[in-house]
Parts: C-alpha cells; structure tokens; sequence
C-alpha cells in the first residue's frame, strides 16, 4: 500500500532524474557576437577600475601637494638658516641648505 | 581579425598576465571555458536566459580575478562564480517573472500518475514526459524566492553538500539549510496542493 510520503519521495526522485536529464541536454554554443560582447563589457570594466583608482588617488595627490607647498612656504618665511620643512617634519639645518633649495 | 591568443596556456599564466593589466588575454580564458559556463549556467536558469548568465559569469570573473587564489583550481572559482551570477539572475527577475503555469494541465496530472505507479527506469527516455518533466520543475519552482530556489537545485537536485552550497551562495551553513528545508516543504505543499492522491492511488486520473 502506497502512502502519500511514499508517492511525493518517488515524485520528488522524478524530479532529481529529471533535472539531471536536462543538464545532459545539448546546450547551444556562443557565437562570435556573444564573445565580442563579453569582451566590450570586459575592456569598459577594466577602464571603469582605472578610473576609479583615479579618484581613490586623487584626494591623497592633492594632500601631498598641498603638504609640500605649506611646507615649502614655511621654509621661505623662516629663512634659510632657521631650519626646512619636509610634509610637516622640522629638521634642524646646521648646513644652511635652504628648505627652497630642497624643493627645487 | 582571426582569434590569435594561445588558449593552450596553463590558466594561471594567462591570469597573471590579465592581473598585471593585459585585458585581451582575458578572451582566451572566455574562449576555454565558455562551454563549461554555459553547462553550468544551463542547470540554474531558463534556456532562454543561459548566454545572459554565462556573459555576466565572465564580467564578473574579470573583476573579481585579483581575489582568485592561485593555489585552487581556476574551473571550480569559476563554477561558484557562475552559480552566484545564475542566483544573480533570479533576484534581478524574481519580482518581473513570468509565472509559467497557475494550474498543471491534464498531461502533467497524467505524468504524476505515470511517475508513482511506473519503474522509473526508462521513464525519460520518452520526450514528451521530458519535456512534461521540465515545465513541472518550473511550475514547482516558480514562487520559490531566489535563495530558496538556488538551495534546492544546489542541495536536491545537483547533490551538492550543505557546506559547498554555502560557499557558493555565500552564505552561513545554518542559513542555507533552513532555506533549503523551508523551500522543500514549500515545494511539497504546493505539489500536494495540486493533486488528489486518491485517484492517483486507484489510477484513474
């Protein structure tokens, strides 16, 4: 005698064997348009990720310059003896090299 | 202009290069396992929408291959790629699908029928129970979310472990066999909502 548990389970192995059945089915191939497809889509990536390095590096190119300009104004306005700055770091300068000097 | 690139060359070459900025070498991983992603792709969405998912398994791949760990195989990173671009497809879907079938028909009652009182050996060698088979998947399949339809074919009927089914769908081990149990019960209710096992039993259906 059948029970209904027993007749879903056998429904449900149909199924298994049925999905497999159509995994085994032949499955069309790309063509030449599908592949010129996926590498435009490729290239536009790869541009889209330079870019956006671009913009991640952007704020920190714009800091270091206005580091070393500060820096080199600071060393111009106290003269060439009193020491030069380098991105906010004092150094002591007995040589007399002027911060000015360094920078260019 | 004829495809030139040396489809020969072991993977992780080909990926190094692509790694240090050579994006055309890309095509001749495309070109070697395209027919792999199609297969796959085939198994989690409609037939109609395979060359969609294997295009957006390759992208994707592309973009992610910096995270690719030379150490495994590039085909299994790409199979759990391609699954994750087939679960993609059902959550871009899910809302705008087609429902494929409100009731079953009288040829699919008959394959229930034919399912329960035959051997189910040789029972797919006929097409039309093929293809009867198919449109029952579907319409079983078809109010299922994205997750849960992506845990049952990984777990019930692609055989995969819970643990392999959580590492492609990224997800915890306990999240995927709730779903996974949650979408089978689901999937029974509906079956037995749709039948009467009475006359399935007596056979006159």
């Amino acid at each position: 005698m059948k029970t209904n548990n027993d007749m879903i389970r056998k429904i449900e192995e149909a199924l298994r064997q049925g999905h497999q059945m159509k995994r085994e089915r032949p499955v069309p191939l790309p063509d030449e348009k599908w592949y010129n497809g996926v590498m435009a889509r490729v290239r536009a990536v790869h541009v889209a990720k330079a870019d956006e390095l671009q913009r991640f590096l952007w704020p920190f190119a714009a800091a270091t310059a206005a580091c070393a300009l500060t820096a080199a104004l600071y060393a111009v306005l106290s003269g060439s003896g009193g020491g030069y700055a380098a991105f906010g770091v004092f150094i002591d300068d007995p040589s007399g090299i002027s911060a000015l000097q360094l920078f260019l | 202009m004829p495809y030139t690139l040396n489809e020969d060359s072991p993977d992780i070459e080909i990926i190094g290069r692509v790694i240090a900025g050579d994006t055309d070498e890309f095509e001749a991983i495309v070109r070697k396992y395209s027919a792999y992603v199609y297969k796959i792709a085939a198994s989690y969405v409609p037939q109609e929408a395979v060359s969609e998912a294997a295009h957006e398994a390759f992208v994707n791949a592309f973009a992610g291959i910096s995270s690719f760990n030379a150490k495994s195989q590039f085909k299994y990173w790409l199979r759990t790629i391609t699954i994750r671009s087939c679960y993609d497809y059902w959550r871009t879907h899910y809302k705008s699908r087609e429902l494929t079938m409100s009731s079953l028909g009288e040829d699919h009652q008959r394959w229930f029928q034919r399912v329960v009182n035959e051997d189910a050996v040789g029972l797919f060698r006929d097409s039309e129970m093929q293809k009867e088979t198919v449109e029952i998947i579907n319409w079983a399949m078809s109010e299922l979310a994205p997750v849960e339809r992506m845990t049952v074919t990984l777990i019930y009927l692609e055989g995969y472990s819970v643990k392999e089914a959580a590492q492609m769908l990224n997800l915890s081990m306990v999240n995927v066999k709730v779903r996974a149990h949650r979408a089978r019960t689901k999937l029974r209710k509906k079956i037995l909502s749709h039948i009467d096992f009475n006359k399935l039993k007596e056979g006159i259906l």
